[in-house]
């Protein structure tokens, strides 16, 4: 199994992301959408870091990923905020109707 | 500064006062003071003028003969180059003498004026108009220069249009103002030529001019030299002024307005179509006797001119009805006779008879008028008759001037005619003498038909207007007796030397006018001769004989008398035939009119007698025949060129406005829709984008998400198709 299953796998991933994240109405479910796409990234990172020739930056890629981990550990709790105070304010939590930064 | 010299400035300036006054307050004075008043003002000025004038003359003929000419200065007027005009005025005997007939006529008539025009609406502004006219007439008198005298002629126009017109609000009134006011203007186009010509000539000649009767008369010898376009010059300029004068002084072919002009005020007729504006022509003539001494063969035309006129306007007088249109033909023919006068070398001759005539025909004139004011403005001779019961003192007035004007023996009319038939047959011809002579019969013959039809028999009115019939009051009938007196007895005053007189006027004016002591053409080849001796002998330095007795010849000093004293029976025998002559055709009338008038009827029924009579009632068709040939052309041709600016002018702007219009709407279409279509493309287009890019920013995630994505891929993937 060689480099292209992994990146078919992560194009899948980020596709089925970017699906959800322009399809879906509920904030809730963009920030899934969201972490799909997240992980599409760190997938292609650590299939990088596996598959790379060189011998200095082994770990890079994981490095990467464990950040990218964190760092939706972070979003997701930013953003659940956000969607809290949001249906608190608004009593729903649909992305279509927060429309106040139209143009 | 003499008497004179501080004096006559005043004789026009103050009737001029009188006008302004009377033109700016009259209606005011007239409202608020009444109708004495307002006359009394009219007459003061002219009244003023007459003491001025009276004073001077007698002042003047104190003075020595050689000083009698007096150029009062006032300031300059025109100073253009060598141009150099003055407001001067020259009081001379000549002057003089108009002077008086100006001002004492003009105030007479002035008062007759208040009684005449009692009641009328514009009362003030008919006092503002004589004033302003014997302003013009006095200015026209006393200029010193051509331009002045030119100023008055063209002022005293003026004012006989006014007058003429003075009720204006009858038609007919207005075009026979507009009438005299045109026909004068040929006339004047004639004098106005001949100033200019004069004003020329001084300048090639002399390089500068001030345009003075004194200059001129100075300068006239090498004018004499002078042609124009072959014509010899001063021959030219004579026959404009005298064009001049015939408008003015109504001579054929000139003389149709002033019948039409009796349709003003009577005092109008008296003062200005009898007694001075129309004499203006003939006072020119005396003004300018230099010229027309050295101009032979257009004193020639005017003798032909002025004996047609003096004939032709006789006739027409005896068959009219309108008492003043039978003065007004008997002006026209009186007149004839002053020019006939003038054409013949008697200059004083004929101011003298202009100086008769003003006394008579005024007297004649303001006569006629109270007439006219009895009978309720009735001026139809076939409705009077027997006045002279009711009318004493206008009737006997009229008579007395009637008797003046036939050329009664002693009367005034008696000595200037007389004088001037003798003149016409002896420096003329025999012919114009007869001509002359026989309209003096025919005078004589109109005259009296007027006096018998108005003031003898059998009143002829209706007996209302006879009943309401009588005297005019005093201011009215004063001056006509005051006139009349002076008809009679101011002929003494030239009495000639085969009655035992010195001719005393002729002496009088000798200072300014000389006469003629023969005929104009031998005395112009006289001159001629003298000169051409004069240079013979200047060059010879030896004198012959008989050219020394040409030279005194032409100053008349010696054969003069000689030639006098062969005519003094001849002189006697014209002088007798011609007063028998008026008192056979005065008797004539008197059959005619008074004794048996069934013969007249008898007479006239005949049919050659009825077309005469309808020929010289229709004055000749005089009238018709300039309506068809003058009038009725130029009408045509106005039309013409009317319907031409109509049709063709104006079809023209039409088409050209038609053809801008067209053009018009088409850059406005053009503008409206490309242009605007343009900037409204650009507006509406920014406005599109503007909404489509807006559309971008819906706010919602997925939106911008999505199109952030596909932004993102065409930049990929042309980053990767392109760059690459």
């Amino acid at each position: 199994m060689g480099l292209t299953g992994f990146l078919t796998v992560s194009a899948v991933l980020f596709t089925l992301g970017m699906v959800i994240f322009i399809s879906r109405k509920n904030a809730i479910a963009i920030l899934m959408g969201v972490e799909l796409l997240l992980n599409a990234a760190a997938l292609n990172f650590v299939a990088f870091a596996r598959f790379t020739p060189s011998q200095a930056s082994q770990l890079d890629g994981q490095i990467f990923a464990v950040f990218i981990i964190l760092m939706a550990a972070a979003e997701a709790v930013v953003a659940l905020a956000i969607a809290l105070s949001v249906y608190k304010e608004l009593n729903q939590v649909g992305a279509d109707k927060l429309v106040s930064l139209k143009g | 500064m003499s008497y004179i010299q501080s004096a006559i400035p005043f004789v026009p300036i103050l009737p001029l006062l009188g006008a302004l006054i009377l033109g700016l307050l009259g209606k005011k004075i007239y409202t608020k003071f009444g109708e004495n008043v307002t006359g009394i003002l009219g007459c003061t000025m002219p009244f003023a003028s007459a003491v001025i004038a009276v004073t001077s003359f007698i002042t003047l003929n104190g003075l020595d003969v050689s000083e009698r000419v007096i150029r009062i200065s006032m300031t300059h007027w025109v100073s253009v180059a060598d141009l150099q005009l003055q407001w001067t005025f020259r009081y001379d005997p000549l002057s003089a003498v108009m002077l008086l007939v100006v001002t004492i006529i003009g105030t007479l008539i002035h008062i007759y004026g208040m009684g005449y025009m009692h009641d009328d609406r514009s009362f003030s502004r008919f006092f503002a108009y004589m004033n302003l006219f014997l302003a013009s007439m006095l200015m026209l008198v006393l200029g010193d220069n051509i331009v002045i005298m030119f100023l008055g002629w063209e002022g005293v126009g003026l004012c006989s249009y006014l007058l003429i017109g003075f009720w204006f609000t009858e038609e007919q009134n207005a075009i026979a103002g507009k009438k005299a006011f045109i026909v004068n203007r040929i006339g004047d186009l004639g004098f106005l030529t001949g100033i200019l010509l004069v004003a020329f000539f001084s300048m090639k000649l002399f390089g500068s001019t001030d345009l003075s009767f004194t200059q001129l008369q100075s300068r006239i010898d090498v004018f004499a030299q002078q042609t124009f376009f072959g014509f010899p010059l001063l021959e030219v300029i004579a026959i404009c002024f005298f064009i001049g004068a015939m408008g003015k002084s109504a001579q054929i072919p000139l003389y149709v307005w002033l019948p039409d002009a009796m349709a003003g005020p009577t005092p109008v007729s008296a003062l200005i179509h009898a007694a001075t504006m129309v004499t203006a022509g003939v006072y020119m003539m005396g003004r300018v006797f230099f010229l027309y001494t050295l101009a032979p063969h257009a004193l020639g035309f005017i003798s032909l001119i002025a004996a047609l006129t003096c004939f032709f306007s006789a006739t027409i007088g005896m068959a009219q009805f309108d008492i003043k249109k039978v003065l007004a033909y008997s002006t026209v023919s009186q007149l004839g006779y002053m020019f006939l006068a003038m054409s013949v070398g008697a200059f004083s001759a004929g101011i003298f008879h202009l100086l008769t005539h003003a006394a008579f025909k005024a007297a004649l004139f303001m006569a006629s008028g109270s007439v006219i004011v009895a009978l309720h403005h009735k001026q139809d001779m076939r409705e009077m008759g027997g006045l002279l019961k009711k009318m004493p003192v206008t009737g006997y007035s009229f008579i007395a001037a009637t008797l003046a004007i036939m050329g009664f023996p002693l009367t005034s009319g008696f000595f200037s005619k007389d004088e001037i038939l003798w003149k016409a047959f002896i420096q003329g011809s025999p012919l114009l003498w007869l001509v002359g002579f026989v309209a003096a019969g025919i005078t004589s013959f109109y005259m009296w038909r007027l006096v018998f039809m108005t003031f003898f028999g059998e009143t002829r009115a209706n007996k209302h207007t006879w009943d309401h019939c009588k005297e005019q009051p005093k201011r009215t009938v004063v001056p006509i007796a005051i006139l009349a007196v002076a008809a009679l007895t101011i002929g003494f005053w030239n009495v000639p030397h085969f009655l035992g007189g010195h001719s005393n006027f002729s002496s009088f004016l000798d200072p300014v006018v000389h006469d003629l002591s023969s005929s104009p053409m031998e005395n112009f080849n006289k001159i001629q001769l003298a000169q051409k001796t004069e240079h013979v002998s200047n060059t010879e330095n030896a004198m012959k004989p008989e050219s020394g007795h040409q030279v005194a010849t032409e100053h008349g000093v010696e054969s003069g008398h000689a030639v006098q004293e062969d005519h003094t029976a001849l002189e006697w025998g014209l002088m007798i035939a011609s007063v028998a002559w008026t008192f056979f055709t005065g008797f004539l009338a008197y059959i005619f009119y008074m004794r048996y008038p069934k013969a007249r009827e008898q007479i006239m029924s005949g049919a050659v007698a009825q077309k005469i009579f309808m020929v010289l009632n229709n004055k000749y068709f005089v009238d018709e025949f300039y309506e068809a040939v003058v009038i009725t052309p130029i009408r045509k041709t106005f039309d013409f060129l009317a319907a031409f600016d109509q049709k063709v002018v104006d079809g023209l702007v039409n088409f050209a406005a038609y053809m801008g219009r067209i053009g018009s709407a088409f850059i406005g279409i053009f503008d409206n829709e490309i242009v605007d279509g343009l900037v409204n493309g650009t507006g509406w287009g920014t406005q599109a984008g503007g909404k489509g890019a807006s559309s971008l920013q819906s706010g919602k995630i997925q939106t911008i998400i999505a199109s952030s994505l596909i932004i993102f891929i065409i930049i990929v993937a042309s980053v990767v198709l392109f760059l690459r």
